[in-house]
């Protein structure tokens, strides 16, 4: 007789925890599930995400089209992957667009794992990689007067270009002026390959249900949490049934 | 219903997408650097670096002699004695190879695999594969003095290196002429 309530309080009290802790998710596969039976209807299998931080999460990161203007010259990293200053094509770079700057006569494209030195007339001059010293992947491109610097995860890094060596700054730190990217003028975006659009809301809810836009991970996460409302059903069944049998007796 | 077959070719499209970059995460890689490479080019001795600009006659004659040319208007290079060493790229099937290759007396001495990116025909890293290089010069029709043995699976990569090595004699050539 002294089972059963142990029992029923047991599995009363972990349906109660694990519900809470399911909640969230079944409101996400709830919210997402209905929408998603509807997505034709509300036109989401044909509307273009157009978040940039959303297009970066699916690795598009084109979607911004980050670009830097120089002296009314604008570089830019377009969606095949090439720069370009201006509407002129100059070459392939690795990574995303992350500085630009103009010395010496030339403009220097930094995208993550390349250095472009360009000419005013669209010519590569030169692509400085890994392989040749540039201390990569770069997060930044700026200058310190005169001199280029760099920068990695490591800090900043003064470039000599001539010579292509790059050596860390003396302590005290100067002043490093650095451009904020900015958004490509209507006329040079229409005259570049535009981001390809691929990505739709539709997408984005079905990797949402499924937890896949979190990778590996989110879809392990959602067969848990699969798991963990199946065991909420047995639970739940199993009190139903043990508090039925109670009130017959 | 026109739209119900979109969610297919986009989530194939989507699919593809994240594999290909899942996939070039997993296989780019830097096998070894600029020093490194010097450093097994040159021994103990200290090339130095110079530069040589591709002039418009340059990179025409160049696409004549061994058919092509990167896109750059200068190429670094290294130098100690009659020992130069190049560092070039050229793309497999779509990603750029990046190889270190020295030459001595107008003959490959040392090819190096510095960087892959490709996601198939890493083999030609070996030895097994880069030493067959060792000793080949520039043949008068372009091509290399001796055949090279290809890998299966590999063929474009090994392309690549064969035409980056006919560049750097032909480079060579330039700089000691």
């Amino acid at each position: 007789m002294r089972r059963r309530p142990r029992l029923v309080n047991l599995l009363w009290r972990w349906h109660r925890r694990l519900g809470l802790l399911a909640a969230l998710f079944v409101l996400v596969l709830a919210v997402t599930g209905v929408v998603l039976n509807h997505s034709s209807g509300l036109g989401l299998d044909r509307r273009f995400v157009d978040w940039p931080w959303l297009n970066s999460v699916y690795g598009d990161a084109s979607g911004d089209l980050a670009a830097f203007e120089l002296e009314g010259r604008w570089v830019s990293r377009a969606a095949n992957g090439l720069v370009y200053l201006d509407g002129l094509e100059v070459a392939p770079c690795s990574g995303t667009l992350v500085g630009a700057v103009q010395h010496a006569g030339m403009f220097l494209a930094g995208c993550e794992q390349e250095l472009l030195l360009i000419a005013p007339g669209g010519e590569l001059i030169e692509a400085v990689t890994a392989s040749t010293g540039l201390p990569s992947p770069l997060s930044g491109v700026g200058l310190v007067g005169d001199v280029v610097v760099l920068r990695n995860a490591e800090g900043w890094w003064l470039a000599d270009l001539e010579v292509l060596e790059f050596r860390a700054p003396a302590p005290g730190g100067s002043l490093i002026s650095q451009l904020a990217p900015d958004r490509l003028p209507e006329s040079i975006r229409n005259a570049i390959p535009a981001r390809e659009q691929w990505l739709n809301w539709e997408r984005v809810l079905l990797d949402l249900h499924s937890g896949r836009i979190a990778g590996r991970v989110g879809v392990l996460w959602m067969d848990f949490i699969g798991v963990l409302l199946g065991g909420l059903a047995m639970s739940g069944i199993a009190m139903w049934w043990l508090h039925r049998r109670r009130g017959r007796r | 219903m026109p739209a119900r077959g979109k969610p297919g070719a986009l989530l194939r499209a989507a699919l593809a997408a994240i594999s290909l970059i899942a996939a070039f995460a997993v296989v780019a890689e830097d096998y070894i650097g600029r020093d490194e490479f010097l450093s097994l080019a040159f021994g103990d001795a200290s090339p130095e670096m110079h530069t040589l600009w591709l002039t418009r006659e340059t990179r025409a004659d160049a696409e004549a002699a061994v058919g092509w040319i990167p896109p750059a208007l200068r190429l670094r290079y290294w130098r100690s004695g009659e020992r130069t060493a190049w560092i070039l790229e050229d793309i497999g099937k779509e990603k750029p190879i990046t190889l270190g290759i020295a030459v001595a007396g107008n003959r490959i001495e040392r090819v190096e695999v510095m960087a892959f990116r490709e996601s198939r025909g890493w083999e030609i890293r070996y030895p097994f594969f880069t030493s067959q290089f060792s000793g080949l010069s520039l043949a008068s029709d372009g091509y290399l003095s001796d055949s090279i043995d290809g890998i299966t699976g590999a063929t474009l990569s090994v392309r690549a290196v064969e035409r980056v090595a006919r560049l750097a004699l032909w480079l060579d050539a330039q700089v000691e002429g």
